[in-house]
């Protein structure tokens, strides 16, 4: 009888310390979107630079063809843009601090997952770009 | 009682066994030649950067040191301070070393201003000493990421994949990279602290 009770009021504590356990506020879980976001495309920059820098050795190799020397200048431009859209976001950013009440930070982290996205966004579709004209190059020559 | 001498002489056995061994001395990473019997193995490009004090750093700054390698954003806000967090673990480890030092290379280059990465380095409570907080020109700082990064995803010795994220890189006094280690990762860069002291044990 007595290992019934204990049982019982072992299960009670269990499930008021679950029920009991934090979640994540609005702000903390906007904050961790934004920073995956941020998380996953900050390595591009390396790969577009890299991709950049392969365009313009391309471009040298193929001085006559006007067609794909313009494609590369496009293609060079959008990851140059993508690329500095990301410096800039990362300057522009100001982490909140935990004084700040939630009525301003929750609107301000709102903003920046829109901004972060859109960085995002252009910068893997300058990455499937700037692949997929060095392929073209590739199997033109 | 057979038992307990049984189990006494088990124990007595596992402890004398030898603790394994640490290795002596580390892979040199990345392309090597061989030409007859001479091996010829990669080295790091030359590079001239200017560091937080406005001072030229070149190879010849690392003259008969190790020195470890990081790339970063002064603006980047996750990735960054915590490879730094890792980063100071080691240089807090190695700091009054003479034969360690530390480049620290930033690649957003019309942002990251000298007078940036004295702000930097100010605000990482890091002394005018062994590490240098550098920019430079934009190519000449990819030049040198690539090569990193060639050799990390082209060497079967490099730990890890190499996903340009937060890795520190190990240099010896010949320019080779020897050892790396993801700069987020707590075990691997206490793992990369021991690689640091084999290479400066080598003989």
């Amino acid at each position: 009888m007595k290992i019934s009770y204990l049982l019982i009021a072992s299960l009670l504590i269990s499930f008021v310390c679950i029920s009991c356990e934090e979640k994540p506020t609005e702000r903390e879980i906007l904050f961790d979107e934004v920073m995956d976001i941020h998380d996953t495309c900050m390595p591009e920059v390396v790969t577009l630079n890299q991709i950049k820098r392969s365009l313009r050795k391309s471009k040298e190799d193929i001085k006559g063809d006007s067609v794909t020397v313009s494609k590369i200048n496009t293609t060079i431009g959008a990851i140059e843009k993508a690329n500095e859209g990301m410096m800039v976001w990362m300057r522009e950013l100001v982490i909140p601090k935990d004084i700040d009440p939630d009525e301003k930070v929750v609107p301000y982290l709102k903003e920046e997952k829109i901004k972060i996205k859109k960085v995002s966004d252009a910068m893997f579709e300058a990455l499937d770009d700037g692949n997929a004209l060095l392929k073209d190059i590739k199997d033109k020559q | 009682m057979r038992l307990i001498w049984l189990v006494g002489f088990i124990l007595i056995i596992l402890a004398c066994e030898e603790a394994p061994k640490l290795p002596t001395t580390l892979p040199i990473l990345g392309e090597k030649d061989i030409v007859g019997k001479d091996t010829s193995y990669h080295t790091v490009p030359d590079f001239i950067f200017v560091d937080q004090y406005g001072d030229s750093i070149t190879q010849e700054s690392f003259a008969n040191k190790a020195y470890i390698v990081d790339y970063f954003f002064t603006s980047c806000p996750t990735i960054c301070p915590k490879v730094k967090d890792q980063e100071i673990r080691v240089y807090e480890k190695f700091k009054d070393n003479p034969k360690v030092s530390f480049l620290s290379i930033a690649m957003d280059t019309e942002f990251d201003t000298v007078e940036r990465l004295k702000w930097y380095a100010d605000k990482l409570e890091i002394p005018k000493s062994n590490w240098h907080f550098v920019t430079g020109e934009e190519d000449l700082i990819y030049d040198i990421a690539e090569d990193f990064f060639h050799v990390a995803q082209k060497d079967p010795d490099a730990p890890g994949g190499f996903n340009h994220d937060g890795r520190l890189i190990l240099i010896d006094k010949e320019k080779h990279i020897r050892s790396f280690c993801n700069g987020m990762d707590e075990g691997d860069v206490d793992r990369f602290m021991k690689d640091i002291e084999t290479l400066l044990n080598e003989k």
